[in-house]
């Protein structure tokens, strides 16, 4: 599904990102990103949602090159591919179910399509009954819920995750973790980028750890606190 | 940190280290997303949702979208202010350069055979477009009424005591000295009068004139432009979140922008109409009045331009430039944001 050799970033004043990186991760998988700030696990995020261009290396996205995409191009992976970040990032002045339906509109669904689908991830993430309840009028759990709901609403066959747990309380964040397990297990490969110790060690997932933009570790069912191993 | 758990599950994956592969910097790949998917494109389906977000930014934005209409429409009232002015003063002008002509005095020892292959000659010049002969009774006559000679002393004289003369109107007033000075070569003309200093300050007041309303209209669109960017760009930032939102979840850039153009074009039109409506309703009007006043008696006679002449000239192109401004600042103010 994703597949990054020799992949580095430098930016342009001079920090490094990611350095050297060389990943391979399956399609259906789950893997955790894990490492401190500044480790590069955002610029990895960045590079695969093309936030960023590499400096050197290649990504490659379901068997695409996606080094090369040109900006106009950046949407149409975009849509590939469901996002869910830290801070939610709903539309404010749409309601829950105008965000999720949001995410279908822009790749020109058919209105009956929209119908379908919207309610049924809505009902996936347990959030049928707020749909039309404004972001502010929700919990933040419930945001997060309707992010998720959006990010699979076209069935995307790759999720990334920005911290999704990281502006929740620890039931709220198992409740989500619960919800990407069960997208998961439905074949959509998950990439996690998290500081969540106790989620990725209750886990047991693949867990790819960063430290100064590279990979010091990578073990199929790891923890968390096996990142400091090589400290 | 418990480094005998750590270390058994430190064991080298199987997803470790995949067979490295030299990167070098490769073309650009021929096959692209954009390639197939065409939503970048405008799209008649999503009419409805580009007005549906285009009223919505003009009312949730009140105010801003009111503020950049009267903006659009000051400008603009200006710059047709200006065009109204300036067509008018040519207008003027044109009307006053035909009016001001020459007059040829002709030799007393002329016979009426000469007189008039005078005339022919005169005639047969490239800028000329008329000549009239004004024989001495009617030059005194003319003479006579311009001064106001109510006790017939001028009419008591003989008509002799004038010149035959002719009247030469010319057909381009900036070429009034070539033509007088091949006319004074010619045989049998005696004298020349021409109103010289009338006709250099016509000219150059022409020329200022057109010239001034010109450097205005442009000065006042630039102006209009860079207020109108700035305005959408308060509105633009107000959504910067929701536009990197929609970046993220794969929306093109111009499916942001459609909404944002046609809130452009609307503020355009609207600051157009405004003041196209205004001045053309009472335009006549004013001008009607200007004729009327007696503050300045020469208005009575002067040939201005009607409402209809000028408002189908200046109407479109106002509408023309309010919508420019319009779109012109939306794209500009948006730009910044687009590049997620």
């Amino acid at each position: 599904m994703i597949r990054i050799n020799n992949a580095t970033k430098i930016y342009d004043n001079g920090a490094r990102g990611i350095q050297d990186v060389t990943l391979n991760i399956e399609k259906g998988e789950f893997a955790f990103i894990v490492g401190s700030s500044g480790s590069g696990k955002s610029t990895l995020i960045k590079l695969l949602l093309k936030e960023v261009d590499l400096t050197e290396g290649e990504i490659f996205i379901n068997d695409e090159n996606i080094t090369y995409f040109s900006r106009k191009d950046t949407p149409f992976l975009r849509r590939k591919m469901g996002v869910v970040f830290q801070d939610f990032r709903l539309l404010p002045n749409k309601t829950v179910y105008e965000n999720v339906a949001f995410a279908m509109q822009i790749t020109d669904a058919a209105n009956r399509e929209i119908r379908r689908n919207v309610p049924m991830v809505l009902s996936m993430v347990g959030l049928q009954k707020k749909s039309k309840a404004y972001p502010n009028q929700l919990s933040g759990g419930e945001q997060q819920r309707c992010a998720l709901a959006r990010a699979i609403v076209n069935n995307p066959p790759l999720l990334i995750c920005d911290e999704p747990t990281g502006n929740l309380d620890p039931d709220t964040a198992w409740d989500i973790m619960n919800l990407l397990n069960e997208i998961n297990d439905r074949g959509t490969t998950i990439v996690m980028a998290t500081h969540a110790w106790d989620i990725v060690d209750g886990m047991k997932k693949r867990v790819i750890a960063l430290k100064n933009g590279f990979v010091v570790r990578d073990v199929e069912r790891g923890g968390y606190s096996d990142e400091f191993y090589n400290d | 940190m418990n480094s005998t758990t750590t270390k058994k599950s430190t064991k080298p994956a199987k997803h470790i280290k995949p067979p490295k592969i030299k990167s070098p910097r490769q073309p650009k790949q021929q096959k692209s997303y954009s390639t197939n998917y065409k939503s970048g494109d405008f799209k008649f389906r999503n009419i409805k949702y580009y007005l549906a977000e285009t009223f919505r930014n003009i009312v949730r934005n009140k105010i801003m979208s009111l503020t950049s209409v009267a903006t659009v429409a000051a400008c603009l009232f200006i710059v047709i202010f200006s065009y109204a002015i300036g067509s008018n003063v040519n207008h003027v002008l044109s009307y006053l350069e035909t009016s001001v002509g020459i007059t040829v005095f002709v030799d007393d020892e002329l016979d009426v055979q000469q007189v008039d292959q005078l005339y022919h000659e005169i005639l047969d010049m490239g800028n000329v477009t008329a000549v009239t002969f004004i024989p001495p009774q009617e030059a005194l006559e003319n003479l006579a009424e311009a001064l106001g000679d109510t006790h017939g002393i001028l009419m008591s004289l003989e008509p002799d005591t004038l010149r035959r003369s002719f009247t030469v109107e010319l057909a381009d007033i900036r070429e009034q000295r070539e033509t007088v000075e091949y006319i004074a070569e010619l045989f049998g003309v005696h004298s020349i009068s021409e109103a010289a200093g009338v006709t250099d300050t016509l000219i150059t007041l022409n020329n200022f004139v057109f010239a001034f309303s010109f450097i205005v209209m442009l000065i006042l669109g630039i102006l209009a432009i860079v207020i109108i960017t700035n305005t959408i760009k308060l509105t633009v930032n107000n959504r910067r979140n929701e536009i990197i939102i929609m970046k993220y979840v794969g929306a093109t850039d111009w499916f942001i922008k459609w909404p944002f153009v046609i809130e452009g074009i609307v503020i355009g039109i609207f600051g157009a109409a405004i003041p196209i409506a205004i001045i053309w309703i009472s335009y006549d009007g004013i001008m009607d009045s200007l004729r009327d006043s007696q503050i300045i008696q020469m208005f009575t006679e002067m040939p201005f331009r009607s409402a209809s002449e000028i408002f189908p000239i200046v109407a479109p192109v106002v509408v023309i430039l309010g919508v420019g401004i319009g779109v012109l600042g939306s794209i500009s103010a948006m730009r910044k944001y687009l590049s997620v």
